[in-house]
């Protein structure tokens, strides 16, 4: 196909508009309305999450009260206990290191 | 519910405090980069002008891209919304109309990759209630198929096109509104064409 045929096919694509008078119409108003509520809706998660902060600081309080009185003195050696530092140990012996 | 009169509360600290004279009457006669700083400074009258005035270039571009006119409503929407969260970060540096149409180019672009993601059943149910100027009559038969063409470009190749072809943009607009050199629009612009007629004629095979 030649250039010039298939400027014309686009060109007469573009003269295919939506037709968008319907949607302009009170476009605005529901713009500022959306943005009106996600304003709204940030401000109330806000709010919310200020209202509820002294709840979480009670409990984490609270909690750690629990750790203090009821807590063990045992410690977990992590290190030891793993798997790889076990493995780890035991090429050290088979290699004759130990 | 809310007018366009409402006012939205979201003034930068830097423009607290600064007053618009001008803004006294409706404001309609700024230049757009004033009604960006109006808006920044909390000026909802001024950001539902700025909509005002290119709510039919955006409603435009998005009906290029959409399927239904609930979804030309919606991308043109989150173009707005996208706009008034960035007021902060219009640098000045290219027109307010083209750094709109580069968030609107974006926003179009992003939805036509996630449409890839749609699955055919719903796409098809989707075109059914689809926007469409007129039935296609006989001697516009090849222009159908050269929409259907242009559905299966890549969401960047169809969106330089869009702008350069179907909305009559300059090179150097469409430079500006993607931000790229005018070089690289030509090349690119270029390859898409190609890419296109490719696509027109394996269109045009499939359907006779």
């Amino acid at each position: 196909m030649d250039e010039q045929r298939f400027d014309g096919l686009l060109g007469k694509l573009a003269q295919r508009r939506v037709d968008t008078s319907r949607l302009e119409r009170g476009f605005e108003t529901r713009v500022m309305a959306r943005l009106r509520a996600e304003q709204e809706e940030q401000s109330s998660a806000l709010f919310l999450a200020w209202r509820l902060a002294p709840a979480f600081i009670a409990l984490f309080i609270f909690v750690t009260a629990l750790a203090q009185v009821f807590g063990t003195d045992m410690e977990i050696d992590h290190i030891a206990a793993s798997p790889a530092r076990q493995d780890g140990i035991q090429l050290v012996r088979y290699m004759g290191n130990d | 519910m809310i007018t366009s009169n409402a006012t939205l509360s979201v003034a930068p600290e830097c423009w607290k405090g600064v007053s618009f004279p001008e803004m006294e009457g409706n404001g309609t006669a700024l230049p757009d980069e004033r009604m960006v700083a109006l808006a920044l400074g909390g000026d909802g009258k001024a950001y539902a002008e700025l909509v005002r005035r290119y709510k039919k270039a955006v409603l435009q571009m998005a009906g290029r891209v959409a399927r239904d006119e609930l979804e030309v409503d919606e991308i043109a929407q989150d173009v707005f919304v996208k706009v008034h969260a960035n007021l902060k970060h219009y640098r000045g540096d290219a027109p307010v109309e083209h750094w709109i149409m580069r968030i609107a180019s974006n926003t179009c672009r992003d939805v036509l990759r996630k449409r890839k993601n749609t699955p055919l059943a719903v796409a098809f149910e989707k075109v059914e209630g689809a926007l469409q100027n007129a039935p296609a009559p006989e001697e516009d038969k090849e222009v159908e198929t050269l929409r259907r063409a242009m559905e299966k470009l890549g969401a960047d190749d169809r969106m330089l096109l869009t702008l350069l072809e179907l909305e009559d943009k300059k090179v150097k607009e469409v430079a500006s509104i993607l931000g790229i050199s005018e070089g690289n629009v030509k090349v690119r612009a270029h390859r898409a064409r190609k890419v296109l007629k490719e696509l027109f004629g394996k269109e045009t095979e499939n359907h006779g």
